[in-house]
């Protein structure tokens, strides 16, 4: 199934209780006040409910923004529209 | 063999969660001990193998999803007509749904109450029920949770499952005294299992972490059924409606 980067950014701005408008994949992740540990433990568990991609928080904590998000969710099968 | 105490002498007593670690050796730990067990669980095959790995003793499978709770009685219930008197039950079955409270929507409050507590309420209420029940006698044990106790970010639904089997199991107690079933509950600290592995989403560091926190070093599962085993067993007597903290000392600071 085909979803689209603001699929992707309403499931981050749920997870991270910010507004969708002010996500985009240029914002960095240290910038979000929800990208904490408990943040990110939600976010990987959100990621393997509704697209069943696994991450480790090993390759989280790379993660610089949230085009890292998309990319890696790109890589690892999810077909998400540009 | 160790047989001595805590022996069984062929009573049934039926299990869930015995694919998991804890429930793996909680259901080797009362085999041992001359239980005849029927192992609950979702997977045939895992099932097959568990029971190909325990002394032969009668043990019986079951193939249902604790998940869906309205159809746990109409499949169990004509096998252990069938089995009874049955004499005891231990629900390990367990799923944790880390989230943020932010993200503890309803239904993922749900999900943990159906597998933690809703199955094995739906269970307990059949193996204890007078046309089921040996008479006179008999145990039911809860795995929850030292999350029954002490809060952690990030597991409001599971923290509020387990606080909710403590609780239950309490009533239960009470109600089942007049005929000799004990109903007690485990809370195990931090173990490494299937669920903490993988559900939890925990990393090796933060688990690493959490372990070096209980005051006694790292626990095993074997710990856990030890406990278990003599809750469950004839032996036990006189405790009911209590929870056993089986944690290293973790909730004692």
């Amino acid at each position: 199934m085909q979803i689209s980067i603001n699929d992707v950014l309403a499931m981050l701005a749920e997870v991270f209780e910010e507004s969708v408008e002010s996500l985009s994949p240029e914002r960095k992740l240290e910038s979000i006040g929800g990208w904490d540990s408990i943040g990110v433990l939600t976010l990987m568990a959100e990621l393997d409910d509704q697209y069943g991609v696994t991450l480790t928080t090993e390759e989280i904590q790379n993660f610089a923004t949230i085009a890292d998000i998309l990319a890696v969710l790109k890589n690892k099968g999810v077909d998400i529209a540009e | 063999m160790n047989t001595i105490g805590n022996d069984f002498q062929g009573r049934r007593i039926v299990l869930t969660g015995v694919t998991s670690v804890i429930g793996r050796e909680i259901a080797m730990t009362v085999a041992r001990h001359n239980a005849k067990l029927v192992l609950l669980g979702r997977n045939d095959v895992s099932l097959r193998n568990m029971l190909a790995s325990l002394p032969p003793n009668d043990h019986q499978i079951v193939v249902t999803d604790l998940n869906n709770t309205g159809l746990i009685k109409d499949v169990l219930k004509p096998l252990l007509l069938e089995l009874k008197p049955i004499y005891g039950f231990c629900h390990c079955a367990g799923v944790v749904h880390t989230r943020s409270l932010s993200m503890s929507k309803p239904e993922m409050i749900q999900k943990q109450l159906d597998v933690n507590v809703l199955a094995g309420i739906e269970i307990a209420r059949l193996v204890t029920s007078r046309e089921m029940a040996a008479d006179s006698e008999g145990s039911v044990v809860f795995i929850s949770s030292i999350y029954a106790h002490i809060g952690a970010a990030g597991q409001l639904g599971y923290c509020l499952s387990k606080g909710a089997i403590n609780a239950a199991v309490r009533a239960m107690a009470v109600e089942l005294a007049p005929r000799r079933i004990k109903a007690n509950t485990v809370s195990p600290g931090f173990v490494r299992t299937d669920m903490t592995e993988s559900q939890s989403k925990l990393s090796q560091e933060q688990m690493q972490n959490i372990i070096d926190k209980h005051p006694l070093g790292e626990g095993s599962a074997s710990d856990i059924a030890r406990a278990v085993l003599f809750l469950l067993s004839p032996d036990n007597k006189w405790i009911t409606g209590t929870d056993v903290i089986v944690d290293g000392g973790y909730t004692a600071q």
